[in-house]
């Protein structure tokens, strides 16, 4: 019992980790893939925490991967900063229902994407008073959709090979 | 996937395609007035860093374009109808804009994003502002700018 949750421990330590590397290579040597569509390589740890730790693991992965990535780019409490919050907090929502009902990795990867892409806009919308930003949303959804599956795909690769920790359903 | 998540990814792609399309349908626009005044104004920091800029009040070729700082501050207001460009500076760094054929774009800017250099040009009919986050910057219709700067 105490060898799982050490186990459990390093898991969530080793996830936060790669979500925040992976988020900061992203944001600085990535860019936008196309128009304004970042391809989301973080959303691939958080996808692959809550299938192997849970929920809670999830949460905490994508809480850390938000403040300590803004941190360490000196940009804490920035608009960057409530902006990328918005996103995770929306994607983290819809990965947490998408669990719960069970839906296919595939399609939960696309759903985060796309409520990432949302919750974006409406921090956007709400920060700078511009409602007519959410005419980016069209863009953003299509967008979305094949990062949603690029992200699957090797969310999917990456489960075949670590075996969960969680307690099933 | 299974096949209803299949429809509604189709279906989501399809009302994304058929909302770009509407709003990349062509809308007239109205003539210039033809005037002789300056085609923009800066903002006069040499007494207060955070003056924002005046809104002309002469009549503009296009219409009055405005540079918005960190939410708060005017730093340029330009005519989208006079052909020209403009630099302003942020929080990293410049960004320079180019206006041709009442369009606008950020021609180059002094930042690691570049999202609002790849926004490309906008017109009076594009329902997006350019907004620059690293720099804090964003280009906007006047009237939008003073609601949004509370002048």
């Amino acid at each position: 019992m105490g060898n799982l949750k050490t186990r459990r421990f390093v898991y969530l330590a080793l996830f936060t980790a790669m979500a925040i590397v992976l988020s900061i290579i992203e944001s600085i040597y990535i860019g936008p893939v196309f128009f304004m569509v970042r391809v989301g390589l973080a959303n691939i740890v958080a996808l692959v925490t809550i299938k192997i730790l849970g929920t809670k693991e999830m949460i905490i992965v994508n809480a850390m991967r938000v403040v300590i990535s803004t941190l360490m780019r000196g940009m804490i409490f920035s608009s960057t900063f409530w902006i990328s919050l918005g996103g995770v907090a929306l994607s983290s929502l819809v990965l947490i229902i998408m669990d719960r009902m069970k839906s296919s990795l595939m399609f939960t990867s696309v759903m985060c994407s796309i409520s990432h892409s949302v919750g974006q806009v409406i921090v956007v919308a709400l920060f700078y008073m511009q409602p007519r930003i959410a005419a980016i949303l069209p863009y953003l959804l299509l967008g979305s959709i094949p990062m949603g599956i690029l992200t699957g795909i090797v969310a999917q690769m990456v489960l075949t090979r670590i075996r969960p920790l969680k307690q099933p359903q | 996937m299974k096949k209803k998540e299949w429809i509604l990814l189709a279906v989501i792609a399809v009302v994304s395609l058929a909302a770009i399309l509407i709003m990349r349908l062509p809308k007239n626009t109205a003539e210039g007035t033809g005037t002789n005044h300056q085609p923009y104004v800066y903002a006069d920091d040499s007494e207060d860093p955070y003056a924002s800029a005046v809104l002309p009040d002469w009549e503009p070729e296009g219409e009055w374009i405005a540079v918005v700082f960190r939410s708060s501050r005017v730093v340029l207001y330009f005519d989208s109808g006079v052909d020209g460009e403009y630099t302003v500076h942020g929080n990293v760094g410049h960004m320079d804009i180019e206006v041709k054929d009442r369009k606008w774009h950020v021609k180059d800017v002094d930042c690691y994003d570049y999202t609002c250099k790849n926004m490309g040009w906008m017109s009076a009919d594009a329902l997006l502002p350019i907004i620059c986050l690293p720099n804090d910057l964003v280009i906007i219709d006047a009237e939008t700018a003073q609601n949004m700067t509370g002048g």
